[in-house]
């Protein structure tokens, strides 16, 4: 059995990982990629968490996060195809 | 305590130091053994010749992202077929509940796969499944050769 | 046990009439984007109307009904939560009207512009409704994902930037969001707000990590709110989007995550004074930031529509003040600020609309001069321009009035500082709105139209059909009226 801390640990680090890229980065994909692994990071806590709680409840959410995290990107995706189709670069420079 | 026996967890590692050292021993027996003379050509992006031009977005198909969102979406949604299918059958709720819970957790499922599939059936009705093929041009030469002859040609060789 | 929970499920379904009437208009719509119709405008207008007015019938035959929590504690149904989804349905009703009068952009021949107002619909339902962490994030997404997709029917460049400018924060707000649940879910073990373990363990939780994990578990429902740290995208979604949809943006997933985070406050209890006293000031800091930036930044604006982004930036600040006074009084003035928030915001959003289509009035500039023609128009301008900053004869002023006695009140009981604080604040923002707000009227009727100026607006005016001419006024009447009859009756609605 793995101890819980390290999953936490790992799953900050996803998080903090994840905050990086979407303060640092400019294209706008790779920013979607850093909300995925804050994603992933919840999903893992998540999981971990519910080793303690006997309905998995924490497994539920887990599951309907991820079916989110594909339908938000498949979203995303669309938005910046079509703004690609107008600026012909997915940079985001907020203005 | 020093555990004797390798756990499942230990199996996993020695598996993946296994598997990282094989790559590096790989690489490195190739780096032992290749000679090492570069050049221009040699280092070049594609070492046949070709030229990288402009930068890798937007090379792709469309169709390509709209039939893999698709798919994906598809794919992710049945993942709540997996928790249902773990309660669906237990026989000891549908006693209790006199057969109620297998109905009621059947309809519920019907009701979930009739909404995906009203979702595929709007991107076919759309038409964002057609796959509309490039019309393949069969090149015409023009020449005062017959064609039959080219084709004897070919027969005979 | 097992047969309860069956037995809670089934019991549970008629909550939730109303909202699968909603989905029901979903999967019709989605069917009906199929099929080739010969008038598309008239199929999704007339459906989401039929549907949209059986919401509200249904809703109205819940109130007063015994309900308690559903769905083993994911949603829970009281008066108060109904007055909220009742508000929303008649937003989504005015906001159905808006885009049927829209005529430039042909929205409302594309199926699934009408598909995903309901979606917002049932989004903001399901937000004042929920009771549970997995139902207010799954609300919040709802919600969002189908306003995405709406910024973008502008269909140019600049509502395609907006869309995606909206969507990386929501995407971002609601990461956050879900990794902040995932702390509190390890901290409690549940992720039911109504269980009782929830509040009991959380008090004994860690200060540190409850405080970054409650703060992170509302930037979802702030985002929804626009409250300061997370408002820069309203400029451009509410300047880009189609005004029918900022109208709508403006008004229901804020009044939907207003009233999700009043039934949260009302759960409070249970935790510990100390913490409780936190989290007022927290909200209360944000609150005071949201309405002072908010109106300073629609100070220095030159379009009406980025004007009234800003003043909703400052409108949600008073919201949040009143969603951290623990009485009876605020409670009501909450509701009574969220309904005519929405109400004056609709027809804010319905003049801009009118003068836009017609005139191409864009600027403050633009409309210069219009008080000459456009008497009529101009009073109902002016009418709503008061209301929104707040002063009488309108209902503005009585909502506004509400707040500030209600802060008063509990700055007396409690003494603590926030309170007065954001009663001053409140009093000097509300100085600060009356700028911006009467600049409209102002350039309406007081300032002349250049020549040149004149000319250009000749060239590019479009007339606007007789028949769509009585719609507006219609709905500008339907929209005053209660500004007005409210102001000398606020007792309706409480």
């Amino acid at each position: 059995m793995i101890p819980i801390s390290h999953i936490l640990i790992l799953s900050a680090i996803l998080f903090a990982i994840g905050l990086m890229i979407i303060l640092m980065k400019k294209n706008a994909i790779v920013v979607l990629m850093g909300v995925e692994l804050i994603l992933n990071a919840a999903n893992l806590n998540m999981v971990a968490f519910s080793q303690y709680d006997p309905s998995l409840k924490g497994q539920m959410f887990s599951m309907f996060v991820m079916v989110i995290a594909v339908s938000e990107i498949a979203i995303a995706l669309a938005i910046v195809f079509k703004l690609y189709h107008h600026l012909r670069t997915v940079d985001i420079d907020f203005n | 305590m020093i555990a004797t026996e390798v756990s499942a967890f230990g199996e996993i590692l020695l598996y993946i130091i296994g598997s990282v050292l094989f790559v590096l021993l790989t690489y490195f027996g190739s780096w032992l053994f290749r000679p090492h003379r570069p050049n221009e050509e040699k280092n070049t992006t594609y070492e046949s010749g070709e030229d990288t031009v402009g930068t890798a977005w937007g090379q792709f198909n469309m169709r390509f992202y709209i039939v893999a969102l698709l798919f994906i979406l598809f794919e992710v949604e049945i993942i709540f077929l997996f928790p249902w299918a773990t309660v669906f059958g237990d026989a000891q709720l549908i006693a209790e509940t006199d057969g109620m819970w297998g109905w009621f957790a059947i309809v519920e499922m019907f009701l979930f796969i009739f909404i995906l599939v009203l979702g595929l059936a709007y991107a076919w009705g759309k038409g964002f499944l057609n796959w509309d093929k490039p019309e393949v041009i069969p090149p015409k030469v023009d020449t005062k050769v017959p064609d039959q002859l080219y084709d004897a040609v070919n027969n005979r060789y | 046990m097992d047969i309860s929970i069956l037995k809670n499920i089934i019991q549970s379904l008629p909550m939730v009439l109303p909202e699968a009437m909603v989905a029901a208009l979903i999967l019709l719509l989605t069917i009906a984007c199929i099929i080739p119709w010969k008038k598309p405008a008239m199929v999704g207008k007339s459906l989401s109307w039929i549907f949209g007015i059986g919401y509200i019938l249904l809703k109205i035959n819940q109130w007063n009904g015994q309900w308690d929590n559903g769905f083993l504690g994911m949603i829970s149904l009281d008066n108060y939560r109904i007055a909220g989804q009742l508000l929303l349905g008649g937003l989504y009703l005015f906001s159905l009207h808006l885009s049927a009068v829209e005529v430039q952009l042909k929205n409302e021949e594309r199926m699934e512009y009408w598909l995903l107002k309901a979606a917002i619909l049932l989004g903001g339902s399901a937000l004042v409704m929920s009771d549970n962490l997995l139902m207010i994030y799954l609300a919040v997404e709802l919600l969002s994902f189908s306003a995405y997709g709406l910024t973008a029917f502008s269909f140019n460049e600049k509502g395609n930037k907006a869309a995606l400018k909206y969507l990386l924060f929501g995407a971002i707000a609601s990461a956050l969001t879900v990794y902040g649940m995932s702390i509190l879910y390890g901290l409690t073990g549940t992720l039911s707000l109504t269980d009782g373990s929830f509040w009991m363990n959380l008090s004994t939780a860690p200060v540190s990590i409850l405080a970054f994990a409650a703060f992170l578990a509302v930037i979802g429902l702030l985002f929804k709110l626009t409250a300061v740290p997370l408002h820069p995208w309203v400029e451009d979604v509410y300047q880009n989007a189609p005004t029918p949809i900022a109208a709508l943006f403006a008004t229901l997933p804020k009044i939907a995550a207003f009233f999700c985070f009043m039934g949260i406050m009302q759960l409070l209890p249970p935790l510990s004074a100390e913490a409780k006293q936190a989290i007022i000031v927290a909200l209360g800091f944000i609150a005071l930031v949201s309405m002072t930036a908010g109106n300073l930044l629609a100070l220095g604006q030159k379009e009406v529509k980025k004007m009234l982004a800003y003043s909703s930036v400052s409108h949600a600040g008073f919201l949040i003040a009143c969603i951290i006074v623990p009485a009876k009084s605020a409670w009501d003035a909450g509701l009574f600020y969220a309904a005519i928030y929405g109400i004056m915001n609709m027809a804010a959003f319905g003049l801009v609309q009118y003068f836009e289509t017609g005139k191409k009035a864009i600027t403050y500039e633009d409309f210069n001069g219009m008080g000459k023609k456009h008497a009529l128009w101009g009073i109902g301008l002016v009418i709503v321009m008061i209301s929104l900053t707040g002063l009488p004869p309108t209902a503005g002023f009585n909502a506004k009035l509400m707040v500030f006695l209600a802060l008063w009140e509990q700055y007396e009981t409690t003494s603590t500082t926030i309170y007065l604080l954001l009663l001053v604040f409140g009093v000097l923002n509300t100085v600060i709105a009356l700028f911006y707000y009467i600049r409209l009227p102002y350039h309406f009727y007081f300032q002349e139209e250049g020549e040149e100026d004149y000319h250009f607006y000749r060239r590019r005016e479009v007339v606007i059909e007789n028949r769509l001419q009585w719609a507006y006024r219609i709905a500008l009447f339907v929209a005053i009226l209660p500004l007005i009859v409210l102001f000398f009756a606020p007792q309706i609605i409480l």
